[in-house]
C-alpha cells in the first residue's frame, strides 16, 4: 500500500492552505472524499430515492460522468430506476433502451470496466453493488473520460454509494417506524371511541338511577360508578394523547382564572382526597392575581391530573399542598404530595408517553402512564412547561409554570350547570347502540318527555313523518346513512325543523362546523354530559 | 479585538460559513446567540432576509430578548430584505454589486465605531427561478477573499430540504466552514476560489 498512496500525514483536518500542494490527484481526491462525508447531512426526511438522487448528483459533480443508472429495490416487488444523461434526469428510458439493455446486460466483475457504445458513443462503464437484502441493486457508472475509472474515480463512487446504503436504510427503518406510529395512534383513537360506547350507557343508566333515588346509590353501584368513572378518565386520557399526538388539540384562548381552575380540579378529585382521607391545603395567589390566559376545561384536566396521581400513590392519611405564586412573566403553581417519590433514574423520563408506567410502581395503582405526558403536552401547548422535584421516599413536587397574559382582564365565572328543565315536548332519539338509546330515554322520560326512539335512518323518518317530533337526538355514526344525511333529510320532511342535536365521539371544532353545516342546533359529544344535555334541551325549549 | 463565536465554536481562521439547517427551529436556536453575543460585544448585525420574515425575524429577535428597536436606531442592527441586498438589480442577483453592498457595509460600520460586522444572510432567493447560479457561485468563491483578509464572520443558510445534491457541492466547495447539525467544522472539501473560478469559467452554461 505505501508503493500506492503518499504516507498519511499529507492528509490534514484543517482546510486546505494556499500554499499546500493541492494540485496533486491525490490531495485532490482526498479532498473530494471528504467533501461527500458532509452529504449525509442533506438525507434527513429524505426517502431512499432521494437520497439515491442527492448521492448520484453529488457524483456527477465532482467525477466526469456521462450517465448513471441504477436499479434499486427501495420498495419490493419492483426496483426504481434512475437514469441521468449529462447531468440531467431523465425520466424515460425508451430512447435508449437498447443500449442501456446491453449495459445493464454485460456481465463483468463488479467494478471492473467495460466499454459499451451508448447512443453512439464509446463510453467506460463500471457496475457496483448497493446495499444488500431489502434494498439491493445496482448502479451503472458510465464516461467518456480515457482510462476511467481510475483508482481516486472508483474509491469516490465505492464511498459515495457505501453512504447511500445506509442512508437508505435508515431512512427506511425511520419511514417503518413512523408508520408503525401512525398505526398505533390510530389503534388508540379507534380504541378510545369503541370504549367509550358501551360506556356511555353504563354511566347514564348510572345518573338514572341516582336521579331515581335522590341522589344516592347502592354501595355495589358506587363502586361500579366509580370504576367506569376511572374507565372514562382512562379513556379520556387516551384519546387526549392521540389527539395531542396527530395535533387535532386546538385550545381556546379566553383569560382564565386558576384559582376557579384548582377549585374545579380539587372538586374532581373530591372522591379519592375523602376515600384515602388525604388533607389539602392550599396557599393561592390572590384572585385578580391569578388569571392566565388559556382553556379553561384543559387547564381543569391538567390539575385534576397532577391531583390524582399525587392523591393516588400516597398513603392513607398523607397531606397535598398546593401553592400559587408569580415569578417574573409566569405564575408558577406547584403540587406537593407525601407519597413515595421518584427514584432519580426515573425522573428524566416520568413525562415520557408509557414510560412512567413501566417503570414505576404505577402498574399496581392502575393507570396507563399516560397521564403526565398529557399534562406535559397541555401545558405546553399553553407555552408553558412542567417539572418535577422529588428524592425517594420524600414526596414529590409537580409544577407548572405558564406565563402572564399579556393582559389582564377578570372576568366574572359563568355558571355551569343548567338547571334540569320539565318538557312535554315529544323528543326522538336515534342510536344504533340499543343500550346508550334507552339509557337516555329513560332520563330524559323522567322528566316529561315524549319519547320516540329508532336504531336506523328508516325507522327513524318513520317516527318523523307520523309524528313531527319537536327535538331530535341523532346519533352522527349510523349505519348505511350517517347522522349528518339524516339529519338532512329529517328537515325535508318536517313542516317546523324540529331541533336537532348531534351525538357524537368527535367533539374537535371542525366537527361542530360541520354539524352546523348540516343544520343541527347543538352538538354533543359521547359520554354525554348531562349539563350540556340540559344545556342544550334548555335552549331547544327557549326557541 | 474581542472574539466570537458560533454554536459554541471560536472563529479564529476562517470567516465564511455555509450553514445547513433543517428547520427555521434549528436555524434560530444556533443564530440567536450568535447575534445576542455581537451585540453583547457591541458589535453591528446585518441580517438578510426574505421580505415575507422581516416581521417574523424581527419578532424572534426581540423574544429572544434583544432591543430590536433600540439596536436599530443606534445603527447596531440592520435588516436588509432582498430586494435591497443579493436581488437589488431588479430582482436579479448581480454580485459585484451585492460585494460592493458587503464591502460598504462593512467599511461603514467601522466607521461608525462598531468593531465588527457579522452578516448572516438567508439564502433560500437562490432557489428562485432563473437565478445566475454560476454568478451566484462565483460570488460565493471571491467573496471568501475579502471575509478572510478583514476578519469578517458572514454566515450563508440554507434550507437542507431545498438543496439538491450537486448543489451542495459546489457550495462546500466555495465556504471554508461548515455547519451541519448544529457544529462548526472547517470544511476539507473547500476549494480556493481561484481554482474554484477556473472550473466554474469552464463549466458550461448549462451545467451550473
Amino acid at each position: 500500500m505505501d508503493g500506492i498512496f503518499p504516507p498519511l500525514k499529507l492528509v490534514t483536518a484543517s482546510v486546505p492552505k494556499p500554499e499546500a500542494d493541492l494540485n496533486s490527484d491525490f490531495a485532490k481526491s482526498l479532498r473530494d472524499l471528504m467533501g461527500l462525508m458532509a452529504l449525509p447531512g442533506l438525507w434527513i426526511g429524505r426517502d431512499g430515492q432521494g437520497i439515491l438522487q442527492l448521492t448520484f448528483e453529488a457524483i456527477e459533480r465532482t467525477l466526469p460522468l456521462r450517465f448513471i443508472y441504477s436499479q434499486v429495490l427501495l420498495e419490493a416487488p419492483s426496483p426504481v430506476n434512475l437514469l441521468m444523461w449529462d447531468r440531467r434526469w431523465e425520466s424515460g428510458e425508451q430512447a435508449w433502451a437498447q443500449g442501456l439493455q446491453a449495459v445493464v446486460d454485460t456481465q463483468v466483475f463488479e467494478g471492473k470496466p467495460y466499454e459499451q457504445i451508448v447512443r453512439g458513443e464509446k463510453l467506460n462503464i463500471i457496475r457496483l453493488s448497493l446495499g444488500y437484502g431489502a434494498s439491493a441493486g445496482k448502479i451503472w457508472f458510465g464516461s467518456d473520460q480515457p482510462g476511467f475509472p481510475t483508482i481516486a474515480n472508483l474509491a469516490f463512487i465505492r464511498a459515495a454509494i457505501t453512504l447511500a446504503g445506509t442512508g437508505i436504510l435508515t431512512a427506511k427503518a425511520h419511514q417503518e417506524a413512523e408508520r408503525a406510529n401512525r398505526a398505533k395512534d390510530e389503534f388508540m383513537a379507534i380504541l378510545g371511541h369503541e370504549l367509550r360506547n358501551p360506556l356511555a350507557p353504563i354511566m347514564m343508566s348510572l345518573d338514572i338511577m341516582r336521579f331515581k333515588n335522590n341522589g344516592e346509590l347502592p354501595k355495589e353501584l358506587n363502586v361500579i360508578d366509580r370504576q367506569s368513572k376511572h374507565l372514562s378518565r382512562l379513556v379520556d386520557d387516551l384519546l387526549d394523547i392521540s389527539r395531542i399526538t396527530s395535533g387535532k388539540v386546538h385550545l381556546k384562548s379566553e383569560l382564565v382564572s386558576l384559582n376557579d381552575v384548582l377549585a374545579r380540579a380539587i372538586e374532581n378529585c373530591t372522591p379519592l382526597l375523602n376515600e384515602k382521607r388525604h388533607h389539602l391545603s392550599k396557599s393561592l395567589l390572590a384572585d385578580d392575581q391569578s388569571y392566565v390566559q388559556g382553556d379553561e376545561y384543559r387547564l381543569i384536566q391538567i390539575f385534576t391530573n397532577l391531583l390524582n396521581n399525587a392523591a393516588k400513590f400516597m398513603g392513607a392519611g398523607g397531606a397535598i399542598v398546593i401553592t400559587s405564586r408569580r415569578s417574573g412573566n409566569f405564575i408558577e403553581i406547584d403540587i406537593h404530595d407525601q407519597g413515595p417519590g421518584i427514584a432519580a433514574a426515573l425522573l428524566p423520563t416520568v413525562f415520557n408517553m408509557f414510560e412512567q408506567g413501566r417503570q414505576t410502581l404505577e402498574r399496581s395503582k392502575g393507570g396507563l402512564g399516560i397521564g403526565l405526558a398529557v399534562v406535559k403536552s397541555l401545558v405546553e401547548l399553553h407555552q408553558g412547561r412542567v417539572q418535577v422535584e422529588s428524592v425517594e421516599g420524600q414526596g414529590a413536587t409537580f409544577s407548572v409554570i405558564l406565563p402572564l397574559p399579556a393582559q389582564r382582564i377578570p372576568t366574572p365565572s359563568a355558571a355551569r350547570v343548567t338547571p334540569l328543565q320539565r318538557s312535554e315536548r315529544t323528543l326522538l332519539i336515534v342510536d344504533d347502540n340499543e343500550d346508550a338509546l334507552l339509557a337516555l330515554a329513560a332520563y330524559l322520560g323522567l322528566i316529561g318527555y315524549h319519547i320516540l326512539t329508532a336504531t336506523t335512518p328508516e325507522a327513524a323518518l318513520q317516527h318523523v313523518a307520523k309524528s313531527q317530533p319537536e327535538v331530535v337526538i341523532l346519533d352522527i355514526g349510523l349505519p348505511g346513512m350517517s347522522g349528518y344525511e339524516l339529519a338532512q333529510e329529517i328537515q325535508l320532511r318536517t313542516r317546523v325543523k324540529p331541533y336537532l342535536i348531534a351525538l357524537t365521539g368527535y367533539g374537535q371544532e371542525s366537527d361542530k362546523l360541520k354539524s352546523r353545516q348540516y343544520g343541527f342546533d347543538a352538538h354533543l359529544t359521547k359520554p354525554i354530559s348531562f349539563d350540556l344535555l340540559n344545556t342544550a334541551l334548555a335552549q331547544a325549549v327557549s326557541d | 479585538m474581542t472574539g466570537f463565536t458560533l454554536a459554541g465554536t471560536p472563529l479564529t481562521e476562517h470567516f465564511h460559513v455555509c450553514a445547513f439547517f433543517n428547520s427555521k427551529a434549528d436555524e434560530y436556536d444556533v443564530l440567536l446567540p450568535f447575534y445576542a453575543e455581537a451585540h453583547g460585544q457591541g458589535e453591528k448585525t446585518l441580517h438578510l432576509v426574505n421580505p415575507e420574515n422581516f416581521n417574523a425575524h424581527k419578532q424572534k429577535l426581540a423574544d429572544f430578548g434583544m432591543p430590536v428597536d433600540a439596536l436599530e436606531q443606534a445603527g447596531q442592527l440592520e435588516i436588509q430584505t432582498w430586494e435591497h441586498s443579493y436581488l437589488a438589480a431588479e430582482g436579479k442577483f448581480e454580485r459585484n454589486s451585492m460585494l460592493t453592498n458587503l464591502i460598504d457595509s462593512r467599511n461603514a460600520a467601522i466607521e461608525n465605531g462598531f468593531p465588527r460586522l457579522r452578516v448572516v444572510g438567508d439564502m433560500d432567493w437562490v432557489f428562485l427561478q432563473d437565478m445566475d447560479l454560476r454568478g451566484i457561485l462565483s460570488y460565493e468563491a471571491e467573496v471568501n477573499e475579502f471575509l478572510m483578509v478583514n476578519k469578517q464572520p458572514a454566515v450563508c443558510v440554507y434550507d437542507i430540504a431545498k438543496l439538491s445534491g450537486s448543489m451542495m457541492m459546489d457550495l462546500l466547495r466555495t465556504h471554508p466552514l461548515t455547519l451541519v447539525n448544529g457544529v462548526v467544522q472547517e470544511n476539507p472539501f473547500y476549494t480556493p476560489a481561484l481554482e474554484m473560478l477556473e472550473e466554474l469559467r469552464t463549466r458550461s452554461p448549462e451545467y451550473v
